[in-house]
């Protein structure tokens, strides 16, 4: 996994392969040193994902808790099918950022 | 082919796949990697796939995450079972379970956790969940999709088919019969519960039940010995006879699996890629095929372990098989723990009517009638706190119209105390020509009895007194016993006499002094056990000495004779405790100058 931030304040997430109870507390350590207040989107590259289960998606929802607290959001770019359709079910739609 | 799967136990049969699977998140999630390749060579399609694996790990998760501290060491077991129609998968977990919810709803959007189980609801058609005290299983199923290709059927595939619901129909026929039978050996087994029953009978119906309706054709019941030490051999079948299963101690380090079973509270599987071990005693009875080795538990203590077999077959036993067993089992634990309690009131019903016999000869003992020895009269009660208890008394003409007046309190109580109650009277019994002399008559009976009272550490205390009508006079001696209380009337108090030796069973040559005391005209004494001065009341103080001298002085006012005398001392003590039960023994004579 890649994280690199752009000077438009978006942190970009890269080659994460599956999000689940096994390194979800892996992936929160990784990521929460670039939650400051500057950084206001976080997107994950969802192209190589191709599994999240519950405790993934509570920590996609902790993130997206602490980037709302300064206007900021979780962008989640291009995720596969199998990964969309949930998403879609737990009405996570609602709340991410979603790119086709 | 039985996939690889790191840190887990692979075993595979026919359409089956059990994994047992060391109980963290990493190992888990391999397992269900494992888990998918095999359904993928099942020819299952990628949303099936995707359910399964999302399913599996959800349920495998939640048993690791909400483990108890004991079964962290056990593994979590994954079994998945691939048939025409549906798929099942059985998740093993030992947590503390709880109720599966009549409804799973979605939680709210921002919520960061409680998804688990409405996404294992989602992506089955069907969740049970069972919980046992000592594991849990839950069991998902979901329908398997029909093959684009069966749309227009071949012959052969309409033959396939066919085949395919014979079998699917006589695997419910099976289960139906095998469900039956269990109901009605259970319900017998119900009737049973409470009733005096041989063990080692109930034993040996449940178990060929039990091998009958789990097909199994080997077993082996073993349970803890008294000592709680080691595993004794009940039940083996085939019977090749109890002696080529050697008991196995529980503390050694040893290779069998009864012990492992009962030191983890796990079930133990073996069979052709987990034999048993070469040194295993079960090995006698379970050479070849598998195997399954369950210990039970009874209030948290072991009570034994069941094995059963299929000597003939690898064939894993199903889950359900398994519940069976445990069902069983537990059961017999019940009956066993009634069987206990059973024998436990049948002794002390033995010991009660041991009691009530050395009671009976107790109260033989105690003099029939006092003698009259005008001018003085007498009255004497002896009330033990138990059904037998350490005091008595004895009172025997003496001769010249004197009477030798016996009381005594051997240590403790029960029947060792009333035997050397008996021991004692028969001694004193036995030296008339010492009765004028009670010192001497102390000191002979305490260098007779020394020897049998020195070798169990016990003891006796004693004051014995001549009362002589003639020269209205006592002569007393006291082997550690309470004084002689004697009230007069021209004192205000009664006073308390003695000089009191060892009491007998201490020292051998123990010399008694011996005290003469005047009795006049209206004169009142007490002989008594320490159970009348150390009588308590409700806040548990001692009534003493002291108080018990100024009852004896009400006595002797309030009273005109000894029979009233005494029922007065007696009210007044029950007073005293406030009517509660005795707790020791009390034991007195009451003489009194009636001229």
């Amino acid at each position: 996994m890649n994280l690199a931030a752009t000077s438009d304040g978006t942190l970009q997430v890269t080659g994460l392969d599956r999000l689940s109870a096994s390194n979800c507390q892996d992936f929160k350590q990784q990521v929460q040193p670039h939650l400051a207040p500057n950084v206001r989107v976080i997107e994950i590259d969802c192209t190589s994902l191709r599994f999240v289960d519950s405790d993934g998606l509570g920590t996609l929802i902790a993130i997206h808790k602490r980037l709302t607290a300064h206007a900021g959001h979780l962008r989640l770019r291009q995720p596969l099918p199998v990964v969309r359709q949930l998403l879609q079910m737990l009405r996570f739609d609602e709340i991410f950022e979603i790119t086709p | 082919m039985i996939p690889h799967a790191a840190s887990a136990l692979c075993r595979e049969y026919r359409n089956t796949l059990r994994l047992e699977v060391a109980c963290d998140f990493s190992a888990v999630r391999t397992a269900t990697l494992a888990i998918r390749d095999w359904l993928t060579e099942k020819g299952l399609p990628e949303t099936d796939l995707s359910a399964w694996e999302l399913a599996l790990i959800e349920a495998a998760n939640n048993a690791v995450k909400y483990v108890t501290p004991e079964g962290r060491q056990l593994p979590v077991i994954i079994e998945i079972s691939c048939g025409d129609r549906n798929i099942e998968a059985r998740i093993t977990d030992h947590t503390a379970g709880f109720d599966w919810p009549d409804e799973v709803p979605l939680p709210e959007p921002e919520a960061e956790d409680g998804r688990g189980l409405f996404l294992i609801k989602s992506f089955t058609d069907q969740v049970a969940y069972f919980r046992h005290p000592c594991q849990n299983i839950m069991v998902l199923r979901r329908a398997r999709p029909v093959a684009a290709t069966e749309v227009s059927p071949e012959i052969g595939q309409l033959q396939s088919r066919l085949a395919d619901a014979e079998a699917a129909l006589t695997d419910m026929t099976a289960e139906l019969a095998s469900s039956y039978e269990s109901l009605v050996a259970l319900f017998r087994y119900s009737s049973e519960l409470g009733a005096q029953t041989n063990v080692k009978d109930f034993s040996n119906r449940l178990l060929k039940d039990l091998m009958q309706i789990a097909e199994a054709d080997g077993a082996v019941l073993r349970m803890v010995s008294t000592d709680g030490k080691k595993l004794e051999t009940l039940l083996v079948f085939p019977d090749h006879g109890s002696l080529l299963l050697p008991p196995v101690a529980l503390a050694e380090a040893t290779a069998s699996v009864e012990i492992g079973a009962a030191r983890n509270r796990q079930d133990i599987w073996f069979g052709p890629e987990e034999p048993l071990a070469e040194e295993d005693p079960l090995r006698a009875v379970m050479a070849t095929g598998s195997g399954i080795c369950h210990a039970f538990y009874v209030a948290d203590q072991l009570v034994g372990t069941a094995t059963l077999g299929r000597r003939a077959s690898d064939r894993p036993f199903t889950a359900a098989q398994v519940n069976l067993l445990h069902t069983f089992i537990d059961f017999l634990a019940i009956q066993i723990v009634n069987a206990r309690l059973l024998d436990e009131r049948t002794a002390t019903r033995v010991t009660r009517r041991e009691l009530e016999i050395a009671a009976e000869i107790q109260r033989s003992l105690l003099p029939a009638v006092v003698p009259a020895c005008l001018p003085f009269e007498l009255s004497a009660v002896c009330q033990s706190a138990l059904q037998v208890g350490g005091d008595f008394y004895d009172i025997i003409p003496a001769g010249d119209g004197a009477l030798l007046l016996v009381i005594a309190d051997v240590m403790g109580k029960g029947v060792p105390a009333a035997l050397f109650a008996a021991v004692l009277r028969s001694t004193i019994r036995s030296m008339p020509q010492l009765f004028d002399q009670p010192g001497e008559l102390l000191a002979t009976a305490n260098r007779t009895l020394f020897p049998d009272l020195s070798r169990v550490d016990m003891f006796v205390t004693a004051q014995i007194a001549c009362l002589n009508p003639r020269r209205q006079k006592i002569i007393s001696a006291s082997a550690g016993h309470c004084p002689l209380l004697v009230w007069q009337p021209d004192t205000p108090e009664a006073v308390a006499l003695g000089h009191a030796g060892f009491p007998l069973g201490i020292e051998p040559m123990t010399r008694y002094v011996q005290i003469e005391t005047d009795l006049p005209p209206s004169a009142l004494v007490l002989l008594y056990t320490d159970g009348l001065s150390e009588t308590r009341n409700a806040t548990g103080e001692m009534l003493g000495e002291k108080k018990l001298i100024q009852l004896l002085a009400k006595t002797a006012t309030h009273t005109s004779d000894t029979h009233a005398g005494k029922h007065y001392l007696l009210n007044r003590l029950e007073d005293y405790r406030d009517h509660a039960p005795l707790t020791d023994d009390q034991t007195f004579i009451l003489i009194k100058h009636l001229a």
